[in-house]
């Protein structure tokens, strides 16, 4: 046998056989790798006033749907902030900061309507993990929606929907909704240093979660396990379930869904409002990427004419942060917001006439963009309103409907709105979100479908010297909140600015002229 | 490439001298070091990466050494290799061993540029895309090397006297 192979066969043996020896020692002397995440057991005074589910094993996240996947709480410190996780991905936290996503559980609009649901029930607090689940995973996971707190805050509880509450997905339910996500937020983690995943970062993105999270994170039933929303007895007074959001279930019996057009295609486009034409145009490709920026229709949290006001609203600012960068990202994002709003409806008049001294005309009011109803979310608040002005030759206003008091902040009480109410067990209709004593969902207008329209006819009458030609004003008319939440749960005095989503104005001669 | 075959050079190389002998050998013992690291980050580690994290560590500083041995000791190794060298297949095959080990480090050096960054203050790292490629470069370069290394201290590099004398006659 060759010599140098004789000389260097053992020292290659030895050099195997040591890193061997090295990796097994390791493995040895490591101390005993304990189960990540904590005990229910080790939540000290933690409340389960829901009982077990039917197998009898313990609820600590009920009547949210969320749960770990190896069924622990989480400990609040081993959970990166998004500021973390920024010092590599930038780009990714300056979309992603100015978005609702990461104010969820810090909107203060949220959190006032959480405090009032909380003191409608003894159990109150335990309650809100309900909402919690969605809007502050982090809260409900590592157990301080409590209502004895003994667990710790962290920065990443507070941002809401932060990196590792999707980016550890391994299982949604999008048609039960209530948050029936499942995270391994305490398994699917690493916890290296930022040099050695830089040295691994491949195996960084594979610790996150691996292929079923990222295959899942990229679907509509991932965004539908929160997007779906459902009362029963657990949380409300309902007796039968009422369903109160159905965002998933609008856009899977769409045309969208059919033709795979999904949540994230619109929602993280780079250009929301592009890819929205791009869609209505035909084309179906998908978008270059996917930005961390979940452009949504609340203009309210992005309208910087409030001034310090939005800053209030938003809950203050973000871990990595400043006041300047974040009010940079806010107008960017509410630039978005605006253009993909009015992207999504559209106006046309469909008829009209002067018969017996009545002027009768219908307008189709259409959802052009939105691969969901319109509107649609929590749309006992979010609502929608057309308004209709006729005036004569000379400007004067013959007949106005869907007015708004800009002062007041109130609709025109007999106006054509698109809302749902939510009813107590009396039937009486609850202005502000009180979950909790909900017993039934009814719908003044029920959303209208992608796609499709709505044709509202109206009736005014008319004199006999008008002087025409007659002039038609139509606005459509969006609000993220109704006047009465604000009153009452905020208990400021803030009008709440409608959104134009649309107007048009119709000569009734013929000439018309309409916007977008 | 290949040097002027010596006719009268029968024999074998004469004993390397104990300094290059024992930098070899420190090389062989590296490579293999490394090579039981590697597999291990790449088939065990990705269960529980939390665990890995001290064989990347070992990983990397292996790895750094046995780039600098490795430079300092080719060009010598070369120069007396080719000298040396009356096969013109191992001539080539060394050659493509030469080649893998730069592949291999120059893969490994490349993945390491973030880190060496991140510790200078300055953050910056290679697409998704780049650090596959990498990886997989780094992963089969080093696995081609292994064997090339292993068929490089097997294979002859002398001829045989009786196959030189007949080349001789002719």
């Amino acid at each position: 046998m060759k010599s140098q192979f004789k000389k260097n066969a053992p020292w290659l043996a030895l050099g195997l056989l040591a890193s061997i020896g090295l990796m097994l020692a390791a493995e040895w002397l490591r101390p005993q790798a304990v189960e990540p995440g904590v005990d229910l057991a080790d939540i000290p005074f933690y409340q389960l006033p829901f009982g077990p589910d039917a197998e009898g094993n313990p609820r600590p996240f009920w009547p949210s749907r969320l749960k770990t996947e190896n069924g622990r709480l989480i400990e609040p410190k081993t959970i990166q902030s998004a500021a973390a996780c920024a010092e590599c991905h930038q780009r990714e936290f300056d979309e992603w900061a100015p978005s609702l996503h990461a104010i969820a559980g810090r909107d203060v609009i949220y959190e006032k309507a959480v405090e009032v649901n909380e003191d409608l029930h003894r159990n109150g607090i335990e309650k809100a993990r309900f909402c919690e689940g969605c809007h502050a995973p982090g809260e409900v996971l590592a157990g301080r929606t409590n209502r004895f707190k003994s667990v710790m805050p962290s920065d990443a509880e507070t941002e809401g929907l932060t990196c590792v509450m999707c980016h550890t997905a391994t299982h949604a339910d999008p048609v039960e909704g209530n948050g029936a996500l499942t995270l391994a937020v305490n398994t699917g983690v690493d916890q290296l240093s930022n040099p050695m995943i830089l040295a691994a970062p491949r195996d960084h993105s594979r610790a996150f979660g691996a292929t079923q999270t990222n295959d899942l994170i990229a679907s509509a039933d991932f965004c539908g396990a929160c997007h779906t929303e459902n009362y029963d007895s657990s949380m409300s007074k309902a007796v039968s379930r009422q369903h109160v959001q159905s965002t998933f279930v609008e856009w899977r019996d769409s045309w969208y869904g059919r033709n795979d057009v999904t949540c994230q295609d619109c929602h993280m486009a780079p250009d929301p409002a592009a890819y929205v034409r791009q869609i209505r145009d035909g084309n179906l490709a998908k978008p270059e990427r996917y930005a961390h920026n979940f452009v949504g229709s609340n203009y309210l949290m992005f309208d910087t004419a409030l001034g310090s006001n939005l800053t209030y609203l938003r809950g203050g600012l973000l871990p990595g942060l400043t006041e300047t960068k974040n009010t940079q990202l806010i107008e960017r994002q509410g630039q978005a917001t605006r253009e993909l709003l009015r992207a999504a409806a559209g106006l046309e008049l469909r008829h009209s006439e002067v018969a017996d001294g009545q002027l009768r005309f219908s307008i189709a009011v259409q959802n052009l963009g939105a691969g969901h109803n319109l509107p649609t979310g929590v749309i006992d608040q979010k609502h929608m309103w057309l308004e209709v002005i006729v005036r004569d030759a000379d400007g004067n206003s013959l007949y106005h409907s869907g007015a708004f008091d800009g002062v007041r902040g109130e609709t025109d009480p007999d106006a054509v709105i698109w809302r749902e109410d939510f009813r107590d067990a009396e039937g009486k209709r609850i202005p502000d979100h009180l979950t909790f004593i909900t017993a039934e969902i009814t719908h003044l207008r029920p959303g209208i479908p992608p796609k499709g329209e709505d044709l509202v006819s109206y009736q005014a009458p008319l004199a006999a010297d008008v002087r025409g030609p007659l002039i038609l004003e139509t606005r459509l008319w969006y609000r993220v909140a109704t006047q009465e939440f604000a009153y009452n749960t905020l208990k400021i005095d803030l009008v709440i600015p409608p959104f134009e989503l649309a107007a048009a104005t119709y000569s009734l001669n013929g000439a018309n002229e309409t916007r977008p | 490439m290949t040097a002027p075959l010596p006719l009268e050079s029968t024999v074998r190389n004469a004993p390397a001298a104990p300094t290059k002998s024992r930098t070899s050998l420190l090389i062989s013992l590296l490579f293999a070091g490394l090579m039981g690291s590697g597999l291990h980050l790449e088939l065990l580690a990705g269960r529980n990466w939390n665990s890995g994290e001290i064989v990347l560590f070992v990983h990397l500083c292996l790895g750094l050494a046995f780039t600098v041995l490795l430079a300092f000791w080719i060009d010598r190794h070369v120069r007396s290799g080719l000298r040396s060298s009356q096969r013109p297949a191992f001539t080539w095959l060394s050659w493509l061993l030469l080649g893998k080990c730069v592949l291999l480090l120059l893969g490994g050096l490349l993945m390491t540029l973030p880190v060496a960054l991140y510790l200078g203050g300055v953050i910056w790292f290679w697409s998704f895309e780049t650090t596959d490629l990498l990886t997989f470069v780094h992963l089969w370069a080093a696995c081609l090397a292994s064997i090339g290394l292993l068929a490089h201290l097997l294979l002859r590099h002398w001829r045989h006297a009786h196959t030189t004398d007949k080349e001789a006659q002719a």
